[in-house]
């Protein structure tokens, strides 16, 4: 062996530790005959000495000091009773299978509610833009509401008040639900016939809210009103100069009969053979006695 | 009739643990807490870190039970790896620090390093001895220092030591080789001062 392979060899020598026994005698014989291997393996067991003395007086002097053990024991107890009552809970239950199939289950039946709505909402008709006839109180009719409240939905009308938001719930949609809220009132109030006047515009109890008014469509189409569904009536069609319906002060709307001709002037077919005959409308009075807005009624 | 107790084996006290037994939590602790604390203190050389980490231990152990694996390595292996975790992340954290030295302290130490020569019996007291050791264990890199730490002060074999460390035996053989070279030549660098201070001394008294 030369000094190269004692190297190799020195520390297990120095540390008594399990190796070859003819590497030892190797390098025990080494060093015996090479003075300088002879010092770096009395300064490896020096080394040794001295850390066996450390590693003896540590083990005697250092511990883990008492109250961390208290306080692991606390911990452990705490950890146990929280995850115990899930154990029992589930446990008496049997296999583990039934609280998946539970979980399953419940899964199963919130997709098919969403799913429910999801097909109910596609097949609803969309929301058709109708004219709405100011107020006498300054708020907008829910007109659209009472002509169409089949159609109507709450989504219908989250949908069109939610800006950027069709599926989300804003501050608008307390805005919705009132009037929604507003619509239903009318409908019970047009039922009972109280209101039958205000009820035709859908201004029987007067919404509270509905600061937007929608212009009239350029075509006026017939809806069945709701006081009399063997009728029907046009949109209300404004009047003023601006072409638009403002939210009036108040007003009133007065049943009168024309000459079928007027319907020219609004841009309705007229059947000239029935010139003479005499057509009904609804004409919106305001305060001042000025005509707001007009609808004919057949 | 002779009845022999027998002391639980590590993994007996696991199954107990998971079973939700706090005696076997217990027992468990007791057997490897002093080691882990020791392991910590030999690391990082403050006992307040050593205690915090030791607790971490033992939490993660609590946590994270189910994921000891004993076909990858013992229980004392899997202990001192996640000890040897916080430590360097403790090491880490404190390396942006440098520790005040109390004044008294520095002069007790440099007293202490002159009066060993002074010593009449003429060698190093045990006490001088482990308090050298340790302070030259702790001025080590910290790869050779684990190493030196497990596999010397706490008797660990190779193969726990490169359980522990993450590595091959072979990085563990041959770091320790190299951790034990750069004690001797820091003890023996810690000797020299203190002959030469015992000549300054020895100076003084003539002057």
């Amino acid at each position: 062996m030369n000094c190269q392979e004692f190297e190799n060899v020195v520390t297990d020598l120095a540390r008594v530790s399990m190796m070859d026994a003819a590497a030892r005698e190797d390098g025990l014989g080494h060093a015996a005959g090479c003075a300088r291997c002879a010092a770096r393996l009395a300064d490896e067991q020096t080394l040794t000495d001295g850390l066996c003395a450390a590693a003896a007086v540590s083990a005697d002097t250092d511990y883990a000091p008492a109250h961390l053990e208290a306080t692991l024991r606390a911990a452990f107890g705490a950890r146990v009773e929280v995850l115990s009552p899930v154990a029992h809970a589930f446990a008496p239950r049997g296999s583990r299978s039934m609280v998946v199939g539970a979980v399953a289950a419940v899964f199963a039946a919130l997709v098919t509610l969403v799913g429910w709505n999801v097909l109910r909402s596609s097949q609803a008709p969309p929301l058709k833009p109708v004219a709405q006839t100011p107020l006498a109180n300054g708020s907008v009719p829910p007109k659209n509401a009472i002509e169409n409240r089949e159609a109507v939905s709450l989504k219908d009308v989250v949908g069109k008040n939610s800006v950027g938001h069709e599926d989300g719930v804003n501050e608008n949609d307390v805005d919705a639900l009132q009037e929604l809220s507003s619509a239903r009132s009318n409908l019970k109030a047009i039922a009972t016939g109280r209101h039958q006047r205000f009820a035709r515009a859908g201004l029987a109890s007067g919404s509270p809210r509905g600061e937007s008014v929608e212009e009239p469509s350029a075509a006026p189409r017939f809806v069945s009103t709701s006081a009399d569904e063997d009728s029907i009536a046009t949109e209300f069609m404004p009047l003023t100069q601006g072409g638009e319906l403002s939210n009036a002060d108040g007003g009133q709307i007065v049943r009168v009969e024309m000459p079928r001709s007027a319907l020219v002037s609004f841009g309705l077919p007229m059947n000239m053979e029935r010139a003479r005959e005499r057509v009904k409308a609804d004409v919106v009075l305001g305060h001042d006695g000025v005509a707001r807005a007009i609808r004919f009624v057949h | 009739m002779t009845v022999l107790a027998t002391t639980p084996s590590d993994d007996e006290l696991l199954r107990r643990i998971i079973a939700g037994e706090e005696d076997a939590f217990v027992a468990l602790y007791r057997r490897r807490s002093g080691g882990i604390y020791r392991f910590a203190l030999h690391m990082c050389g403050s006992e307040a870190i050593a205690e915090d980490v030791t607790q971490e231990v033992f939490m993660a152990l609590m946590r994270d039970i189910k994921k000891f694996d004993s076909s990858r390595g013992s229980l004392a292996a899997y202990l001192y790896g996640i000890a040897r975790h916080h430590v360097l992340r403790q090491l880490a954290r404190d390396r942006a620090f440098v520790p005040m030295m109390n004044g008294d302290e520095t002069e007790t130490s440099a007293c202490e390093l002159l009066a060993a020569p002074d010593d009449p019996l003429g060698d190093l007291t045990r006490r001088e001895t482990v308090g050298r050791v340790r302070e030259a264990v702790l001025a080590l890199p910290a790869h050779y220092r684990e190493v030196v730490v497990l596999c010397e002060l706490h008797e660990m074999s190779y193969v726990d030591a490169a359980t522990a460390l993450g590595c091959a035996v072979g990085t563990v053989r041959s770091r320790l080789h190299r951790g034990r070279a750069m004690l001797i030549e820091r003890l023996r660098a810690a000797e020299q001062p203190r002959t030469d201070a015992h000549t300054i001394k020895t100076a003084r008294c003539f002057a």
